[in-house]
């Protein structure tokens, strides 16, 4: 009996090829889809966490201007007597090579936080020092320290990457310069111990930093709420010993929580996407699956009659359908970790500097997937089997009655339907017969096209903002930093500042960081009050020119406070509240501002200085003049605005990729959901479509016949799709929301008609492939009498 | 020279790796305006004989010449042309298109006819006049037969082939089938095959073929052919 079993079950995937491979790719997909989307973050931070326990990063960081004595160790010892520590230099230099200089941190530490040698060999002499691996160009290549006046020479042996600086966004200002750290030298404690700064060094001791590691805890994963917990608790506890401004935790290290807030948006962003796919799945499965028993109806009823159970035959489906589905889902799986988290870890790389990207299988993740698609599928496979099989073996071997023929609402219409021609009538009425697999298909392609259109979405909202900001909006190159600086003083400055060649125009500014209350909760921005109204134009082009009256907010901020013109807004500033009327909006894409005229400024904070210089440079190549401008001492720090430009226009790029394989995706399932239908289209109608050959219909006449059928469902499965997607686009525009980037959630007209003519080109390509099958189809052998 | 000429026709099926000799050599003239019945039991090749004359089907060797031309050297499109233009199909089970009415049915074939009749008027000839907004399901079997026979004639083919009409009817309505087929044949000057396994209705046909294992066994001309009403079986 199994033998027979198992025969009919061989009879029948060899008989339904096309079938079974088809939804065999949809599981694949679908599984796929969801498991590398919802993976990504998890592997993302999996990656990390390995780079971290193999360099041992440490729970907490303290970096001091002070000595770390000996006392204090103690101190947390008596607290806490399992910690493990390790003292270590750290220390603002400049380092040269030839005639670059370098704005370095050069730091000591071996035990925790070790860095990890990309390229190079390890350091054996006391001269040899590594740099992170953005400095590529210094391998094997001696660098002069300048270590508070006396210069010593290094040889730079490896190139390494270090979890304290996973990101280079992060890496600090200097204190020594106003500049951002571009170089990290790791070296031997020896090599800068007799060198301390004197000076600022009255300590006999010369640790100034403390890695403090806890080899207890429960849970060494940075990226979890009990690691957080504790190393919150932790910190508390240190903090009565050392204050608590010169401790970071690991997790609040900069590059990593922007690294964990990265991670988690591409979960935010992503995760309805796999949901779309898994229900397009299960509506195109479910619509084969039926096709299938159905299509077995005499098998089943001679089965039946020869005395086999319903069970059994019920069992051949079950069988078939799980084969299908766990097929699919192995591909899927593999397909599914292998192919999409590494391609978007691999973009986020430039980003994130993270040695070595592994595979991680993350079961969990695979296993809902597969649980999910599994138990659907064969829910529906027993739900159909069990409706079919009801049916008396005498009612089985006789075909199932056609669904009869009925009117449809249109022909009420006479006037419309009259004028339509005779086979588009038929048409017509064709595609309101099977209503269920009418709905389903409509459903799948509005699921695919409203993917697709959401890709295309994501892709214009993130895209143009580089470009609108840094070169629409933006027209100053950085802003220059300093103290407070009363009329006379900027006048002096600015005449320093304009002497500096390659600078084309500056205009001073007061800029303050204050709080707005956005949905109950604080969020930054910056006030901006330029000296001169007028010329401030140059440095920042406004949808409305900035005036001496004008009190202009970014639009993110007015769209979020649903402010408009003449609208109050109340700004934190030193834990007082000031209140605002808005005169203007104007469109930004990073960050939140509102530019105040220096006059109600003035009034308002009672502020009469100035703090920083917005300045445009001659050339775009503006590293010279930032070079120069480094050296003026009245500058604390240089906010060089191209740098910034080039590190968010990466973390876009990232996106993009993701964006891509959404698009990909959506594409093939298009493709996969349409071959289906068509497919089961076809099958279920060959003796229509014989007689229509026997009526004399040429192979194209036949194919026209359905296939148009194809195209009109497809056109009313994508109009719901784009309207679909708009709203699709929208919701994740919405969830992704960072509070400083405005996202145009506007789709411009051209995404409808891509999405449209990607989604109407694939279809067209399905059926020109299936008009092959159509010409197969055999008069004889589908006609022949049923005896 | 005959209407239709065939010489030495074979058609061979394989099913699996068996062969099986559906046609073994079959000669065979029909004349124009003829009323052939092709009689013989199920297996003999009738259904295989008419699907090769209608031009939905291959011979492996032989000549199969209708009106002049050998269709066996057709390729598929001309053998579309040919049934489009010069062949009506009625088949045991009538199928009809189940999605669209009686109406409408016929409509579909005469969609790709040279010189149709009108469908309305072919559907009064065949007593359906009542029922043009029906659809197949709702139409008893002779009626959906009569749609079928409707369907065939409204191109005006020069051929009628009919694979066992009356196979799925009771008694009285297959006489009725049959005896519109055999006005058709007289009124319309169509040829026109019917395939039975009917012995009886052998008496109203101008020509009978006798089938049997993939030949002809008997072939005679009745010079008096029967109405239908006067056979009984």
């Amino acid at each position: 009996m199994y033998k027979i079993i198992f025969k009919l079950l061989i009879s029948k995937i060899a008989n339904s090829k096309a079938q079974f491979i088809s939804l065999l790719l949809i599981c694949a997909i679908g599984v796929a889809m969801y498991i590398g989307i919802l993976d990504v973050s998890k592997m993302m931070q999996a990656n990390a966490q390995t780079y971290f326990n193999k360099q041992k990063a440490s729970d907490i960081e303290v970096l001091t201007p002070f000595e770390i004595t000996q006392s204090k160790i103690d101190e947390l010892v008596k607290k806490d007597n399992s910690i493990d520590y390790e003292k270590y230099n750290i220390l603002d230099v400049k380092a040269t090579y030839q005639e670059q200089e370098y704005i370095a941190k050069i730091q000591t530490n071996e035990k925790f936080n070790q860095p990890y040698l990309v390229k190079g060999k390890k350091i054996t002499k006391d001269n040899e020092c590594y740099v992170d691996t953005s400095n590529d160009e210094l391998l094997n290549k001696n660098i002069s320290i300048d270590l508070n006046g006396t210069k010593k020479n290094c040889k730079v042996v490896g190139l390494v990457d270090s979890p304290q600086y996973l990101s280079l966004k992060y890496r600090g200002y200097s204190s020594i310069s106003s500049s951002k750290i571009n170089l990290i030298i790791f070296t031997k404690n020896s090599f800068i111990s007799d060198y301390f700064p004197k000076q600022y060094w009255p300590y006999p001791s010369k640790y100034n930093a403390l890695s403090i590691y806890y080899p207890n805890k429960d849970n060494n994963n940075t990226f979890s709420k009990e690691y957080q917990d504790f190393t919150k608790d932790k910190i508390k506890q240190v903090s009565s010993i050392f204050n608590e401004k010169y401790l970071t935790s690991r997790d609040n290290n900069q590059g990593v929580d922007a690294f964990h807030t990265d991670s988690e948006r591409i979960k935010e962003m992503a995760a309805v996407f796999p949901i779309i796919f898994f229900i397009v799945t299960i509506l195109v499965s479910a619509n084969a699956m039926t096709r299938n028993v159905q299509d077995d109806r005499m098998l089943m009823g001679s089965i039946t009659s020869m005395g086999f159970t319903n069970k059994m035959v019920i069992a051949i489906y079950l069988i078939y359908s799980f084969l299908t589905t766990a097929i699919g889902c192995i591909i899927g799986f593999f397909v599914g970790f292998h192919l999409i988290p590494p391609t978007i870890i691999k973009s986020y790389s430039v980003l994130y500097l993270i040695p070595n990207i592994k595979i991680y299988y993350n079961f969990e993740v695979a296993i809902q997937a597969i649980s999910i698609m599994i138990f659907l599928i064969i829910l529906t496979t027993l739900v159909i089997a069990i409706k079919e099989t009801r049916d008396s073996p005498a009612q089985l071997i006789r075909p199932k009655a056609p669904v009869s023929g009925k009117k449809i609402l249109l022909e009420k219409f006479n006037f419309i339907w009259k004028r339509l021609k005779f086979l588009n009538k038929v048409n017509l009425r064709n595609i309101f017969r099977y209503k269920k697999r009418l709905f389903m298909s409509i459903l799948a392609i509005m699921g695919c096209s409203g993917l697709l259109m959401t890709g295309l979405g994501i892709m214009t909202s993130v895209k143009p903002i580089i470009s609108n900001q840094y070169t629409k909006i933006d027209q100053y190159m950085g802003i220059a930093y300093t103290n407070d600086m009363n009329n006379k003083q900027l006048t002096t400055n600015l005449n320093k500042f304009n002497k500096v060649s390659g600078i084309e125009n500056s205009e001073a500014s007061y800029n303050l960081n204050a709080q707005i209350k956005i949905n109950n909760k604080n969020e930054d921005i910056t006030i901006i009050s330029p000296q001169n109204a007028t010329n401030f134009n140059e440095m920042i082009t406004m949808n409305e020119k900035f005036n001496d009256n004008s009190i202009t907010i970014t639009r993110k901020v007015a769209e979020k406070l649903n402010l408009k013109k003449g609208s109050k807004i109340k700004i934190t500033y030193n834990d007082k509240d000031y209140q605002l009327t808005i005169t203007n909006i104007t469109d930004n894409y990073v960050g939140n501002y509102i530019y105040v005229n220096n006059e109600s400024f003035r009034d308002i904070f009672n502020i009469n200085n100035f703090n920083c210089i917005y300045f445009k440079t001659v050339t775009k190549n503006n590293s010279d003049v930032l070079k120069v401008l480094e050296k003026q001492s009245f500058i604390k720090v240089i906010d060089d605005n191209s740098f910034l430009q080039d590190i968010i226009s990466k973390s876009l790029n990232s996106i993009e990729n993701l964006v891509y394989i959404m698009i990909a995706f959506a594409g093939i399932l298009v493709i996969v959901v349409t071959f289906s239908l068509t497919n089961i289209n076809i099958i279920e109608r060959t003796r229509e479509l014989a007689t229509l050959k026997v009526l004399g219909f040429y192979n194209r006449e036949v194919s026209n016949y359905v296939l148009k059928e194809n195209i009109i469902i497809t056109i009313i499965g994508l109009i719901f799709g784009l309207v679909f997607g708009t709203y699709l686009h929208r919701y994740i525009m919405n969830s992704i929301e960072a509070n400083d980037i405005y996202f145009i959630t506007e789709q411009p007209i051209y995404n409808y008609i891509i999405a449209f003519v990607i989604t109407l080109v694939f279809t067209i390509m399905v059926n020109i492939l299936m008009e092959r099958s159509i010409r197969k189809i055999d008069m004889v052998e589908s006609l022949k009498s049923i005896e | 020279m005959s209407y239709i000429s065939i010489n030495n026709l074979k058609k061979q099926y394989h099913i699996g790796s068996v062969e099986i000799n559906a046609l073994n050599g079959i000669n065979l003239n029909i004349n124009k305006g003829e009323l052939v019945i092709v009689v013989g039991q199920s297996g003999a090749g009738k259904t295989t004989l008419l699907n090769l004359i209608g031009g939905m089907d291959k011979s492996n060797s032989g000549e199969l010449i209708i009106d002049g031309n050998d269709i066996t050297k057709y390729k598929t499109k001309m053998l579309t042309r040919y049934r489009r233009h010069d062949i009506g199909f009625v088949f045991q089970f009538y199928n009809l298109i189940p999605n669209i009415t009686t109406l409408e049915n016929v409509e579909m074939a005469k969609e790709v006819a040279i010189d149709p009749f009108n469908p309305k008027k072919i559907l009064q000839l065949v007593g359906l006049e009542d029922r043009l907004d029906n659809f197949p399901s709702q139409l008893s079997g002779g009626q959906q037969q009569r749609v079928a026979i409707a369907r065939a004639l409204v191109k005006n083919p020069k051929l009628m082939l009919c694979d066992e009409p009356t196979g799925a009817l009771d008694f009285e309505t297959g006489k009725n089938i049959l005896k519109i087929l055999q006005a058709m044949s007289k009124q319309l000057k169509m040829t026109v095959i019917i395939i039975t396994h009917n012995h009886a209705i052998t008496e109203i046909g101008d020509h009978v073929v006798e089938m049997k294992d993939g030949m002809i066994s008997k072939e005679y001309y009745n010079q008096h052919p029967k109405t239908i009403d006067e056979v009984e079986w």
